[in-house]
């Protein structure tokens, strides 16, 4: 029974086996499962059931043989292409193009070791690929506040830091004892407070080879405190008591739950610095630099 | 290529050995770019997403998993830089169809360069058609008959449910099956009042499948 159609343009121009159909006998519903099934790989096309079905019904058997014309059809790939000199090409331009420091690890160590902004970290989902390794949060984070920077990932973060604050100010960066940007945790405002202004300062003039003294150059400002937001970085998930309850991860946001290391995708996040406050308080954007 | 020997290939090319990395792009790159394209539509979108998934896999090799299969991750990552662009762009290859088949293929068409090849591609009837499914119809129909993954694979790789994924297929295959056949019908019409009908719609008409390399569609 053929689907009757205003159209024009169909109807006379199609072969009676292609037009459409409605108002169709029950067994048509099942004989298209089984068809799927057929198709999908699952059942044979030679099924008894099937066969009886399509035996009765001319138009199921000639939808049958549209659909397994279809999926010949469907194999048809486009034209290959071959992009293996534009992609080796484009690897090592990307190899020889400087490096971009990590914005968390730098960032997060820049205001620590300069004590001289507060700055907003914004975790955005930037997907975690099936099978990548890409360090947790926790990993990341947990090093900066806490205990004596002895480990590797702290050393790495501090190494960053100096970069950050090379990229940041303009300026080169000189070693510095590390014991005097590391804090042990106790409050949000411990993260960076604690420093005295004397020690800031100092910290800040040597670590990113200040001269004149940063107040001076207009650059030192108080600290008010590092805080991160989490936005949307998965759903479904638990909040990790230890991670929600840590001050150094400043607001979490509502519903945005985040658990590090629980799945294979999504729990790992990109970290942009969106913002600084220089001494006279004006919000700078991340990528301005303070010069 | 067998798991063991990508594998192998994928450990030399995370030593930096060019050749092995030469040999898996060489291996993948005519499916991710199938992929991508049918997906999209667009052959620039998809040389551009293939170029830029393959540039992030073969940097990051250090980071891969070996529990997994090397194509499963090259997808994924192929899958997500699209999405991405998608979601910059905002193209029409997001799966905003109009529902006029020749509005559809004109702007098909004008996407494409001018070189003769793709623009026969344009006119392939069923790049066509999946443009006019949703895209978790488009995505699980080209994954499975295109690609000839099962099942299970396309629901790890759609993030759904297997039985979602069958029921995506079923519709996608169902609804092409059907739009060819309108479409096809309004092309002929529309190509019949200009005095011409393209090759790819006089196959349609008996679905037959057109050759793999272009070729004059008029």
């Amino acid at each position: 029974m053929s689907r009757p159609t205003n159209n024009p343009n169909l109807g006379p121009n199609l072969p009676p086996h292609l037009r459409l159909h409605r108002d169709e006998p029950p067994h048509r519903e099942e004989a298209r499962r089984m068809m799927q099934a057929v198709l999908d790989g699952e059942v044979s096309e030679d099924a008894p059931r099937l066969q009886e079905l399509l035996r009765q019904d001319p138009v199921l058997s000639a939808e049958f043989d549209d659909l397994q014309k279809l999926d010949i059809l469907l194999t048809q790939r486009p034209p290959t292409v071959d992009l293996t000199e534009r992609v080796l090409g484009e690897l090592q331009r990307r190899k020889a193009a400087p490096q971009r420091i990590s914005p968390l690890l730098g960032g997060l160590a820049a205001a620590v070791a300069l004590g001289s902004a507060a700055l907003w970290l914004v975790v955005g989902n930037a997907g975690h690929p099936a099978g990548s390794t890409m360090p947790t949060l926790a990993a990341n984070v947990a090093p900066v506040p806490v205990g004596a920077p002895s480990s590797s990932p702290e050393e790495s973060l501090i190494d960053d830091a100096r970069l950050a604050i090379q990229q940041t100010t303009g300026r080169p960066v000189r070693g510095v004892p590390r014991d005097m940007f590391t804090r042990s945790l106790g409050s949000p405002s411990d993260v960076l407070g604690e420093m005295d202004q004397t020690t800031r300062r100092f910290v800040a003039q040597r670590e990113a080879s200040f001269e004149p003294p940063i107040d001076q150059a207009g650059r030192a400002v108080a600290i008010s405190r590092t805080g991160m937001t989490f936005v949307n970085p998965g759903p479904s998930r638990t909040p990790v008591a230890k991670l929600a309850n840590d001050p150094m991860l400043g607001q979490i946001v509502g519903g945005s739950d985040w658990q590090p290391g629980a799945t294979r995708r999504r729990d790992n996040a990109r970290f942009l610095v969106s913002g600084w406050h220089d001494s006279d308080g004006n919000t700078l954007p991340g990528a301005t630099p303070r010069r | 290529m067998q798991k063991l020997e990508e594998l192998q290939l994928v450990r030399r090319a995370s030593r930096g050995d060019l050749t092995a990395a030469e040999l898996l792009l060489r291996r993948h790159q005519g499916g991710v770019h199938a992929y991508i394209y049918r997906m999209c539509g667009k052959w620039d979108v998809a040389e551009d997403v293939t170029q830029e998934a393959f540039v992030r896999v073969l940097s990051s090799l250090k980071n891969f998993d070996e529990t997994y299969r090397f194509s499963t991750w090259l997808f994924t990552i192929a899958r997500r830089v699209w999405l991405n662009m998608c979601e910059k762009k905002k193209p029409a290859s997001a799966g905003d169809a109009s529902d006029s088949w020749g509005a559809r293929r004109d702007a098909l068409e004008d996407t494409m360069t001018r070189d003769h090849e793709q623009r026969s591609m344009a006119r392939d009837a069923i790049q066509l058609g999946l443009m006019l499914l949703s895209p978790e119809q488009r995505e699980a129909v080209v994954l499975f008959h295109q690609l000839d993954w099962p099942i299970r694979l396309i629901a790890e790789h759609m993030e759904l449910p297997e039985g979602t994924v069958k029921s995506h297929l079923h519709r996608g295959r169902m609804r092409l099956k059907e739009e060819l056949v309108r479409g096809v019908g309004e092309v002929v019409a529309i190509e019949q009042r200009a005095g011409s009908v393209p090759l790819f719609a006089k196959r349609a008409l008996t679905l037959e499948p057109t050759p793999r390399t272009g070729e004059a569609t008029r």
